[in-house]
């Protein structure tokens, strides 16, 4: 009798996780189109990783590729996006991933003793790919902030950049510690 | 040549006033074997522990212990082996070739003298079958023979045993005592051993010592000495000698005294053969009362895998039964008790009560059921839990106390009761709750003839206060004297019963010792006491 | 014919531990499966049966988790609430459901070799003293809880019917603490019938009934060849689950792994053969 109620139970949480849940075929999720039609102004976004170049060997052996690693380090060049008054520096990177459909993985801010978004890689280059000091950095108007970026709120004409260091931000001139 | 000799040994324990030993003088030739007997409390045990060094209780001793004669100074602790009485608590390891090298590790000896010294005593003794088991697996019997072994594994020159088989059923008893007569006869072990089961030990002692408080009575051969109990009409001893002694004694016989069934019914045929032929009827089936309990065509099994260890088993319980249910170890009488109080359920078959019947059982451990470090909080913690006011507890246990004799022992803890107080004082606790059915399950284990005797005398008290009571036992003589009824459980189902006289009366192996020494000259005599009855006297 | 079991407790822990690190840290996904197939065919060929049904729910699950949380791999095959379920993160998912299914199945063949008593012979030269304790735990612990099953029914039994929850809990203490009297009285007891075999009289050797033979010397010598080629040959070996898993390629070292894996199976296999065909000669 226990048994089977158990079983009952299980089954009734496995229905609700499974309705919880929206598939979407690859076409699908690039295809929708997430930009408001009502904009408070536009900001623009780069992400590169040219740190990576000068430290080459350091990068996991199944990275080693173009494909991964463009030449120039550059994986999305400076691009304009409307952004509205509650867009972060997060959720403007996963409007312009979708839009390019470059890969991204983060961890939400359930995930993590932050408490905030972490992201743990964009274009299969991921945190510790290029050794144990490496991981994806934003800065605004080249500023680096000190909040989860998915707490800085962007305003009009904001220049977000990310970037990969190899060497907690001090090869991008960021001062991270303070 | 003397082995051991001891003078004038005067014992008594810290504390006690009373000599716990008060002048033995002992001599034990080497080779022999020499059982000491006499009732719990005489210090058999006592002067048992005192002859091994590690094993001596504290206390004053005077007196002195010569071993080897005076030539060795010291023994050895590996010269003197010591198997005590209960079979569980010796064992150390958990593999039996473990167990067997235990004292050879301790020895310290290389490995291929272990190797073949725990190889040589597992053949000797039998044990070559279940050498590579756990401990854990093993029954009764065969842990006592693995104690023996384990014992006899450092070679000692004495072998002391302690009531080495009061915990075992008789077959797994035969079985030990059978391996301590090869280890003497074919080894010269020297053997002292204590039993108050004499049927079965006095078959293969030398020499018997009887000791009555702290004292020997008397030494000398088995026949001997039982003339000597018999001459001194010894009420405490008479109970535990072999049946053809008693058989002997109450007919007034004159000359050597018979010691086995084959001596027994000599001495009958050669007596009273004149008297062939007599009989004695079937007692009057003795008012039973309505069927209390009815089992049809049980079938029990422990696991989904394993075989029925109860088959289609049928059997009626009427009220005011004393039933015996009777068995060979195995065979599912445990389980049996617990079926018929159902607290396991058949697969099959159904048992069937009388409205609100209540049951209480006394299992094989009595000392199990008390939880408290007094008896007396024990007792009252019952009272309490079944509803009793604090006055109505005191005057319940007024009366229990009356009736299972517990003066004395209110105080004490459970565990260091003796066998025959903790059965008392545990049937006093189940009491309390004033069952209907009382089960007994096997309470004549490690208990001596007065015990017994005792213990069937408060059965006899249950029934009068209406009580029903079912035990179940290998105890043939226990069953052929007291119980109303008897039933014989084999191979998962009851094969036979009926009245005592007729079921003993009918069966030729599985039979009192007085049957046996009796048959073929009378008929349906089963006690010491109807052969006597036959017999004239 | 359990041959496999006859070796040298030496030989056969030896074996186990090389075939139980190489499975966890080769990290390939070939050695993997060839490690399970072996664990299972040497799992059947020992007779055993149980807990089969829960290593597979295991692996499933792992296979089945690891997509859900990593989002790494070229090859998406769908999204999630957002989130890319790739090819790689499901191959990657496999291979841990293997590795660890792998290691539970070896875990349970090691616990049927490696009995008690052996384990006791293993440790027993090194620490005879914690060798012993150990045997007296395994031999206490059973009677401890079949003495306590039964302690529990007398008093379970023995309580009116209808006493409150409480009342049972209490009762359950009781019990605990009464079992806790009743081991330590038998301990008194236990440590006579220790003293009287001469426990504490002199040096104490350890004692095991194992004979060491020259196939266990070969047998100890195979495993630590094996180890020492996978420690140098296993970088050779490498394998990347992400972002794209790397394609398989044959490699010589799979066949000395595999046979490796099998060994013992076959060690048994052969033996029972052997067996059958003189068995049939008689």
């Amino acid at each position: 009798m226990k048994r089977r109620l158990a079983t009952l139970i299980l089954a009734f949480i496995c229905i609700l996780s499974f309705c919880a849940c929206s598939v979407q075929s690859v076409e699908q999720h690039y295809a929708k189109d997430d930009l408001q039609d009502k904009t408070d102004g536009y900001a623009f976004i780069s992400i590169d990783c040219k740190t990576v170049l000068n430290n080459y060997d350091r990068l996991d052996d199944s990275l080693k590729s173009e494909k991964y690693v463009p030449k120039d380090g550059v994986i999305l060049k400076k691009t304009k996006y409307p952004v509205n008054k509650d867009d972060t520096a997060f959720s403007l990177l996963q409007r312009a991933v979708r839009d390019k459909h470059i890969q991204m993985e983060f961890q939400g801010p359930e995930q993590n003793s932050l408490g905030s978004v972490y992201v743990q890689g964009i274009n299969y280059i991921y945190e510790m790919s290029c050794g144990e000091l490496s991981g994806w950095l934003y800065s605004v108007n080249d500023d680096f902030a000190n909040v989860s970026a998915s707490e800085y709120k962007i305003k009009d004409g904001d220049y977000v950049k990310w970037q990969y260091t190899c060497d907690l931000g001090y090869d991008l001139g960021a001062d991270v510690l303070n | 040549m003397e082995i051991l000799g001891v003078k004038n040994l005067k014992f008594a324990y810290p504390n006690e006033k009373k000599q716990a030993l008060n002048g033995i003088d002992l001599s034990v030739e080497e080779g022999e074997i020499l059982l000491v007997c006499g009732s719990s409390g005489s210090g058999k045990t006592t002067l048992l522990r005192l002859l091994k060094k590690e094993l001596a209780p504290c206390g004053e001793l005077q007196g002195e212990i010569t071993l080897f004669g005076n030539a060795e100074k010291k023994a050895d602790v590996f010269d003197i082996g010591f198997v005590m009485q209960n079979p569980h608590s010796q064992i150390v390891t958990d593999k039996v070739w473990h167990e067997l090298a235990f004292a050879l590790e301790n020895m310290g000896l290389d490995k291929n003298t272990i190797r073949l010294r725990t190889g040589e005593m597992a053949s000797f003794l039998g044990i070559s079958s279940w050498f590579e088991k756990k401990t854990s697996e093993l029954s009764g019997g065969q842990l006592q023979i693995l104690n023996l072994a384990s014992v006899m594994a450092m070679q000692p020159r004495i072998l002391l045993l302690d009531e080495p088989v009061s915990q075992l059923d008789p077959i797994a008893a035969r079985e030990f005592l059978n391996a301590v007569m090869r280890l003497n006869r074919e080894m010269g072990t020297t053997v002292i051993m204590t039993e108050h089961r004499l049927e079965d030990a006095f078959v293969l002692a030398d020499r018997v010592a009887v000791m009555q408080d702290g004292m020997i009575k008397c030494v000398g051969a088995p026949r001997e000495v039982s003339e000597r109990i018999i001459a001194e009409a010894d009420e405490e001893m008479f109970a535990s000698l072999p049946a053809a002694a008693r058989i002997f004694s109450m007919t007034g016989g004159k000359g050597k005294c018979p010691l086995n069934v084959r001596e027994g019914r000599a001495y009958l045929k050669e007596r009273f053969s004149d008297r062939a032929g007599a009989k004695l009827n079937s007692k009057e089936n003795e008012k039973t009362g309505d069927k209390l309990i009815r089992l049809k065509d049980l079938r029990f099994r422990y696991l989904k895998n394993s075989e029925d260890i109860i088959k289609d088993l049928s059997l009626d319980i009427y009220s005011g039964d004393n039933l015996c249910i009777l068995g060979a170890n195995g065979v599912g009488k445990s389980t049996l008790l617990k079926l018929i109080c159902s607290r396991i359920k058949p697969y099959m078959g159904s048992v069937k009560h009388k409205k609100g019947l209540s049951f209480a059982l006394l299992p094989q451990q009595a000392e199990m059921v008390f939880l408290k470090d007094s008896l007396i909080e024990d007792l009252k913690l019952t009272c309490l839990e079944n509803g009793l006011g604090k006055e109505d507890a005191e005057n319940k246990i007024d009366g229990l106390k009356q009736i299972f004799r517990l003066e004395g022992l209110l105080d004490r803890h459970p565990y260091d009761l003796s066998g025959g107080e903790t059965q008392r004082a545990a049937l006093a606790k189940l009491m309390i709750c004033r069952p209907d059915v009382m089960l007994l399950d096997e309470p004549t284990k490690g208990i001596d003839p007065a015990g017994k005797r005792e213990l069937a005398a408060l059965v006899e008290n249950m029934r009068y206060d209406g009580m029903t009571v079912v035990t179940v036992t290998h105890d043939i003589e226990y069953a052929a004297s007291y119980s109303s009824r008897c039933a014989m459980l084999f191979n998962g189902e009851i094969i036979s019963s009926g009245e005592p006289r007729s079921f003993f009366g009918g069966n030729s192996f599985y039979t009192t010792a007085a049957n046996r020494i009796s048959r073929g000259l009378f008929d349906n005599a089963i006690s010491c006491g109807d052969v006597a009855k036959l017999c004239g006297f | 014919m359990q041959r496999f079991s006859a070796f040298h407790p030496l030989a056969s822990f030896l074996y186990f531990v090389s075939a139980l690190c190489v499975t966890m840290f080769s990290r390939n996904i070939v050695i993997a499966a060839l490690s399970l197939a072996g664990a299972m065919l040497f799992y059947a060929v020992l007779g055993l049966r149980g807990g089969i049904w829960l290593y597979f729910i295991i692996f499933i699950l792992t296979a089945l988790s690891n997509p859900l949380f990593s989002h790494n791999g070229v090859t998406v095959l769908f999204f999630l609430n957002g989130n890319q379920i790739t090819l790689e993160a499901v191959i990657y998912g496999v291979y841990l459901g293997m590795m660890i299914m792998a290691v539970l199945m070896w875990f349970s063949c090691y616990n049927d070799v490696i009995t008690s008593d052996k384990f006791l012979c293993l440790f027993g030269s090194v620490m005879p003293k914690a060798a012993l304790i150990i045997s007296m735990a395994l031999r206490l612990v059973p009677s401890f809880i079949s003495e306590g099953k039964e302690m529990l029914e007398i008093h379970s039994a023995l309580l009116p019917s209808g006493k409150s929850a409480i009342k049972r809990i209490k009762r359950y203490a009781a019990v605990f603490s009464c079992l806790i009297t009743r081991s330590l009285e038998g301990a008194a007891e236990r440590s006579d019938s220790m003293r009287a075999r001469g426990y504490g009289k002199g040096k104490r050797v350890s004692y095991s009934r194992f004979r060491f033979k020259a196939s266990d010397a070969i047998m100890i010598a195979v495993s630590l060849l094996w180890i020492v080629f996978m420690f140098f040959f296993g970088g050779a070996m490498e394998f990347n689950y992400y972002p794209e898993a790397d394609p398989l390629k044959f490699n010589a070292a799979y066949i000395i792994a595999a046979a490796y894996f099998i060994l013992p199976s076959l060690i048994n296999l052969w033996g029972e053969l052997k067996w059958r065909y003189l068995a049939s000669r008689i």
